[in-house]
């Protein structure tokens, strides 16, 4: 994402499409990293409440998932929209935003497994 | 006629700030910091980054100005507990630092080297000349990085 976001001009449509998708990947890491398992649920927006449940079992705040209700809600416009989606801008910031805050309060959940 | 002549601080800190800019681009979401007391209080490493929002790898950057002072960091930059370490190099002249000696002795960990350019409106661009290789880092650096994220504040992070 961050690598086509270097040339939005060219990329924007690209670069909205991956910071959904890297924010759904993201959420199904942190789902399964937590409890085993992904969400119940096979609409996206409603693997939200999954997220939600987890952080209040584990006492995490919710801030960060904001931005992936954001991402989730205008996925359709991004993805199959006939209109050119024009948040663009909008769109990587919220990825970014919902990965800095998922690592830093899923980080024993998503940290890369040391090999040494 | 007028010359810009900027002291080897100002060239430094000019150095760190494209390095910080050149990291920020490839790490995700990384938490960087400038002058970082890592891994003790009396050592300061001129940029430091913890990709993942702190969860990640541990990429440590000397600036140098010249290729002495980059030959005489390399020793001390290998010490340090880290899994990407780097040097950059300000005004290299015409010498580069010769490939062998930027290996680790068991040879797991290679030190990057960073070069810089001048662009468009004497914007400053910090680029990879030699890529690092992953050093080994026990898990008590993990438990120590941990620590020093969650006390000190990050000169560069997304915000969330």
């Amino acid at each position: 994402m961050l690598l086509l976001a270097d040339d939005l001009e060219a990329y924007d449509a690209a670069v909205a499409l991956l910071a959904v998708h890297c924010a759904i990947s993201l959420n199904d890491a942190i789902q399964v990293g937590s409890t085993g398992k992904r969400s119940r649920y096979e609409s996206h927006v409603q693997t939200v409440s999954d997220l939600e449940r987890i952080c209040r079992s584990n006492r995490i705040d919710t801030l960060g998932i904001v931005h992936l209700k954001w991402l989730l809600t205008n996925k359709t416009a991004i993805s199959y929209g006939d209109r050119r989606f024009t948040d663009t801008a909008v769109a990587r910031d919220k990825a970014e935003r919902f990965q800095a805050w998922a690592y830093s309060s899923f980080k024993e959940v998503l940290r890369v497994q040391e090999y040494s | 006629m007028y010359r810009n002549i900027l002291s080897q601080d100002q060239l430094e800190a000019r150095g760190k700030n494209a390095v910080a800019d050149l990291l920020a681009r490839r790490l995700i979401v990384p938490k960087i910091f400038f002058d970082a007391a890592w891994p003790t209080r009396k050592r300061r490493i001129d940029v430091l980054a913890v990709d993942r929002a702190g969860a990640g790898d541990i990429h440590v950057v000397e600036v140098m100005v010249g290729i002495n002072a980059a030959m005489q960091s390399l020793t001390p930059l290998m010490l340090l507990p880290a899994h990407y370490k780097y040097v950059a190099i300000v005004n290299p002249g015409q010498f580069k630092l010769q490939e062998p000696i930027l290996y680790s002795d068991d040879g797991l960990g290679r030190i990057g080297v960073i070069l810089f350019e001048e662009e468009e409106h004497n914007q400053l661009v910090a680029r990879i000349e030699i890529v690092p290789e992953r050093f080994r880092v026990g898990a008590e650096v993990i438990q120590q990085i941990d620590r020093f994220t969650a006390k000190q504040h990050a000169d560069i992070e997304i915000r969330v």
